[in-house]
């Protein structure tokens, strides 16, 4: 698939989910999709069953009346809207999905995708992972991965993944993320070549192409954003984190405010991308269950409060940041707890922050969150 | 200890209130022929002319739906087992803070679906965080249990947070209720109360000892979650400084299959038509199964059980006589602080609770087998597997769904009142499918409706009766009994 238009701009406009090229041309080669929604399904392995793994995001989509019918109000915007797309037949180009019980609301989404939303037979897999950091938790969601292996590969008839198949996935998936590094790294510069919108666009890139393409179009995108001019006249450098976001809009949002977005403890960012799987010979699967069990955990995870905030803040000082706005997700019971939390603790570190509560779909409410921002930057700069 | 020795130590306060509080409705039960406050003049002129002086205080402040309900003619001998077990066990919290001061017992809180008999069994206190939140929404009135959601959320935390733990939490914020030795959690089974159980574990800097069940009602989840019981057995025998003793824990357990059995039966004779069972003790239900192993689960299941008994002996049910009945059952829970509500609903509708699903417990859960400490631990496993809203809350919707329609079958349920929880993230998401089963499966109606576990303001109480009344008013009985009588011919 050849590429016209410069990388850069390529990943910039995020493969749309209702013409994604990429995905057709995977389609179009015989191959499987397999949508997930955690970060803690190992990509990797449906890679190396010869499948693309799809992350499933929710962009644009702004009411949620069908996925009400199912998911009551009381249930999330973010885990309404991604229904929506699933019974309004966005979603009808996969193939099977990933289960894995992230939180509560995500967990019984993904049950009504498969028996409401579904359109034909697709394939379904469940990871169940442990609520707690410990070895009896680990071996059990190892199991689970081996399980959840075979699983897919028998459904689709795929042959036998060798080891080898699995390290080869190991080495291209720890690629994105070092480049993603990379790109992370260019945001901490005094006055970055790109914006914080901008970045979060070329990292959700990454769910929706074959990963070998996208390393290819990001390292090229690197190249390209060096000889850019740098952003220049900002008001206060922002961390983001909080709930799940996968729309950039609310990044550009707090940039037309004069906020520069220099990094995030999101789940669509530092979280994806942060911890390499350990490259080194032995059980490729060991060495995955390793990487997505122990990295940086979410507040799903119980116990782990003093390692998220020490990640918050180890963040937050590498990137010189002025401020952190956490959003709030109505009804996210988990980021509900941590976010304020974590706000507290910031401002006694002596980092302003500021809670956001905001639904997924944020239409009706950007003036409030313009006020707020604003508001938030202006207690910056004193 | 001196009394006012006894007052200085975190918690003996609030607790020795409560202990009070509910010795006082001991005392109001104890008139003869009285049938609600107001024939004794209301709650004012108690206080102010017929109270002894000392329940006149925690009288002032009591909830008035709860000692109607109490008092109500077909509630009354429950009433006051129930009341009795609330001055006991609130005594007993208060004088375990005292003891832990004096010589260190350990007080653990614990999730509501942990059975307490090897808590028991190593010497230390277990104590629910849903049942302290309980006794604040049921014990006194609505302005004090919203004072404690109002100090938790005055922290910066959303109100959609489980109140379940947030009135708790709201307590400890308020003096009320201070850090345990430890928190017990079962961690699978939803999110709002993982969240606050860790942050409260964080903020008392003490250990969060978990237990995990995965997402299967397998045989294989079980061995895993047979094996972390085991593991959390090993941090409790740590934090005790005590070794799990067979034979102790043999009377522990004797003790709460006792219970247990009394429940089971009762659960039964639910069959009956008439419904033999009155609906305002739904929540203690709940409750009490936290207290297995103690004498309060024992004292208030066995009551009940002879009551129920009796009444099915007599062919008696507990609506009013010539009111048509309407059996319901629920499939999520009532609320904590209005238990007048059922007895509205039986005598201006017929309306019966045969169940619910936070107290509803499958026939293969059985009691624990008391062979060996294996045979002991295994079960007590199995049982908080299947334990309400453990097994259904870990897993797929499929297996609330089931359990509920297997449950509303058994019963005899003329309807499915599903009513719920605002919290619970995994009822809203798969109400409509149950609705949708109950529908095609059963041929019964069924009514969804919002409110809140412990916070009145969230739905008011003429609300939540004109919401329910309308459903019920538009209900052919005649008809649904006919279906009835056809399912279990």
């Amino acid at each position: 698939m050849s590429v016209q238009k410069g990388a850069l701009k390529e990943l910039l406009e995020i493969p749309d989910r209702r013409d994604n090229p990429y995905v057709k041309k995977w389609h179009t080669d015989g191959k499987y999709v397999i949508g997930y929604m955690c970060n803690y399904v190992p990509e990797e392995i449906i890679w190396a069953t010869g499948m693309l793994p799809y992350r499933l995001e929710a962009r644009d989509c702004a009411q949620t009346d069908e996925a009400d019918v199912w998911m009551h109000r009381f249930n999330c915007s973010y885990t309404r809207s991604i229904l929506q797309l699933g019974l309004t037949g966005e979603y009808d180009f996969l193939d099977g999905i990933c289960f894995l019980n992230g939180c509560d609301q995500m967990r019984r989404t993904y049950e009504l995708l498969a028996s409401k939303a579904a359109k034909k037979p697709m394939w379904q897999g469940m990871i169940a992972i442990p609520h707690y950091l410990g070895d009896n938790a680990f071996k059990w969601y190892k199991e689970e991965l081996y399980n959840i292996k075979e699983d897919l590969r028998s459904y689709f008839g795929a042959k036998k993944v060798t080891d080898e198949e699995l390290w080869d996935a190991i080495i291209l998936y720890n690629k994105s993320r070092k480049l993603i590094g990379k790109l992370y790294d260019l945001r901490k510069e005094e006055n970055p070549r790109i914006s914080g919108a901008d970045a979060f666009k070329l990292t959700l890139a990454a769910f929706y192409m074959d990963r070998n393409i996208y390393n290819k179009l990001l390292e090229e995108a690197l190249g390209e954003i060096e000889k850019r001019e740098p952003v220049s006249g900002y008001r206060a450098r922002i961390m983001i984190g909080g709930s799940a976001l996968d729309d950039p809009s609310f990044i550009e949002l707090i940039e037309g405010r004069g906020g520069l977005v220099v990094t995030d403890t999101m789940c669509f960012g530092t979280r994806f991308f942060f911890d390499l799987v350990e490259e080194k010979d032995g059980d490729p699967m060991e060495a995955l269950a390793k990487r997505y069990f122990y990295h940086n955990p979410c507040p799903r995870m119980v116990k782990e409060y003093g390692r998220r905030m020490e990640f918050t803040e180890d963040l937050a000082r590498g990137a010189k940041v002025d401020g952190v706005i956490l959003e709030r997700m109505s009804f996210c019971d988990l980021h509900g707890v941590d976010s304020p939390t974590i706000a507290k603790d910031l401002e006694t570190m002596g980092i302003p922050a500021m809670v956001l509560e905001k639904e997924y779909y944020m239409l009706p409410d950007v003036g409030r969150f313009q006020t707020r921002v604003e508001a938030f930057i202006e207690r910056i700069e004193g | 200890m001196k009394e006012e020795e006894k007052l200085k130590v975190p918690g003996y306060e609030y607790f020795k209130e409560a202990s009070t509080a509910s010795q006082a409705a001991c005392f109001v039960l104890g008139f003869d022929e009285v049938d609600c406050l107001d024939d004794i003049g209301g709650q004012q002129f108690l206080v102010d002319e017929v109270l002894p002086k000392e329940y006149a205080k925690p009288f002032s402040h009591i909830n008035l739906y709860t000692v109607d309900s109490l008092l109500r003619p077909v509630n009354k001998e429950l009433g006051m087992v129930v009341a009795e077990v609330l001055r006991d066990w609130n005594m007993l919290a208060a004088e375990s803070f005292v003891e832990r001061a004096e010589r260190g017992k350990k007080i653990c809180y614990n999730y509501f679906t942990q059975s307490p008999e090897v808590i028991l069994a190593l010497d230390m206190v277990p104590m629910c965080v849903e049942v302290i939140g309980a006794i604040d929404a049921l014990l006194y009135d609505a302005d004090t249990c919203s004072a404690s959601v109002d100090r938790f959320e005055a922290e910066g935390y959303p109100d959609f947070l489980c109140s379940g733990q947030k009135v708790a939490l709201g307590m400890h914020l308020l003096g009320k209720v201070p850090c345990p030795d430890a928190f017990l959690k079962q961690p699978s089974i939803c999110d709002p109360s993982n969240a606050q159980y860790d942050w409260w574990a964080e903020k008392c800097k003490v250990p969060h000892i978990l237990f995990e069940a995965p997402y299967y009602a397998n045989e294989r989840a079980f061995r895993f979650f047979l094996s972390e019981y085991k593991r959390h057995i090993k941090e409790l025998e740590e934090l005790s400084g005590n070794k799990l003793d067979e034979g102790k824990l043999r009377e522990y357990v004797k003790l709460g299959n006792e219970a247990l059995s009394y429940h089971l039966k009762t659960q039964v004779l639910k069959a009956a038509v008439p419904c033999p069972d009155t609906g305002w003790h739904a929540i203690i239900d709940s409750a009490a199964l936290t207290m297995l192993g103690q004498p309060y689960a024992l004292d208030f299941f066995k009551a009940n059980y002879e009551i129920v008994k009796g009444r099915v002996d007599r062919g008696e049910g507990v609506i009013p006589e010539g009111k048509e009945e309407l059996r319901c059952y629920w499939g999520w829970g009532f609320n904590g602080y209005d238990l007048h509500f059922m007895d509205w609903l039986e005598d201006e509708y017929g309306a019966t609770w045969t169940g619910c699903s936070l107290s509803y417990i499958p026939k293969f859960v059985g009691l624990v087998d008391t062979t060996n400490m294996d045979t002991m631990i295994e079960s007590l496993a199995w049982r908080m597997f299947n334990w309400p809203m453990s097994r259904q809350g870990m897993s797929f919707s499929e297996l609330w769904v089931n359990d509920t329609l297997s449950a509303a079958r058994e019963l005899k349920a003329d309807c499915l009142m599903m009513g719920t929880h605002r919290s619970c993230r995994h009822f809203w998401a798969l109400n409509k499918i149950l609705s949708d089963r109950v529908t095609d499966e059963l041929d019964i109606p069924s009514l969804r409706f919002e409110f809140d576990l412990f916070e009145h303001r969230f739905t008011p109480d003429s609300e939540l009766k004109k919401i329910t009344g309308d459903f019920l008013s538009s209900l052919n009985y005649s008809k649904l009994h006919k279906k009835r009588e056809a399912r279990y011919k």
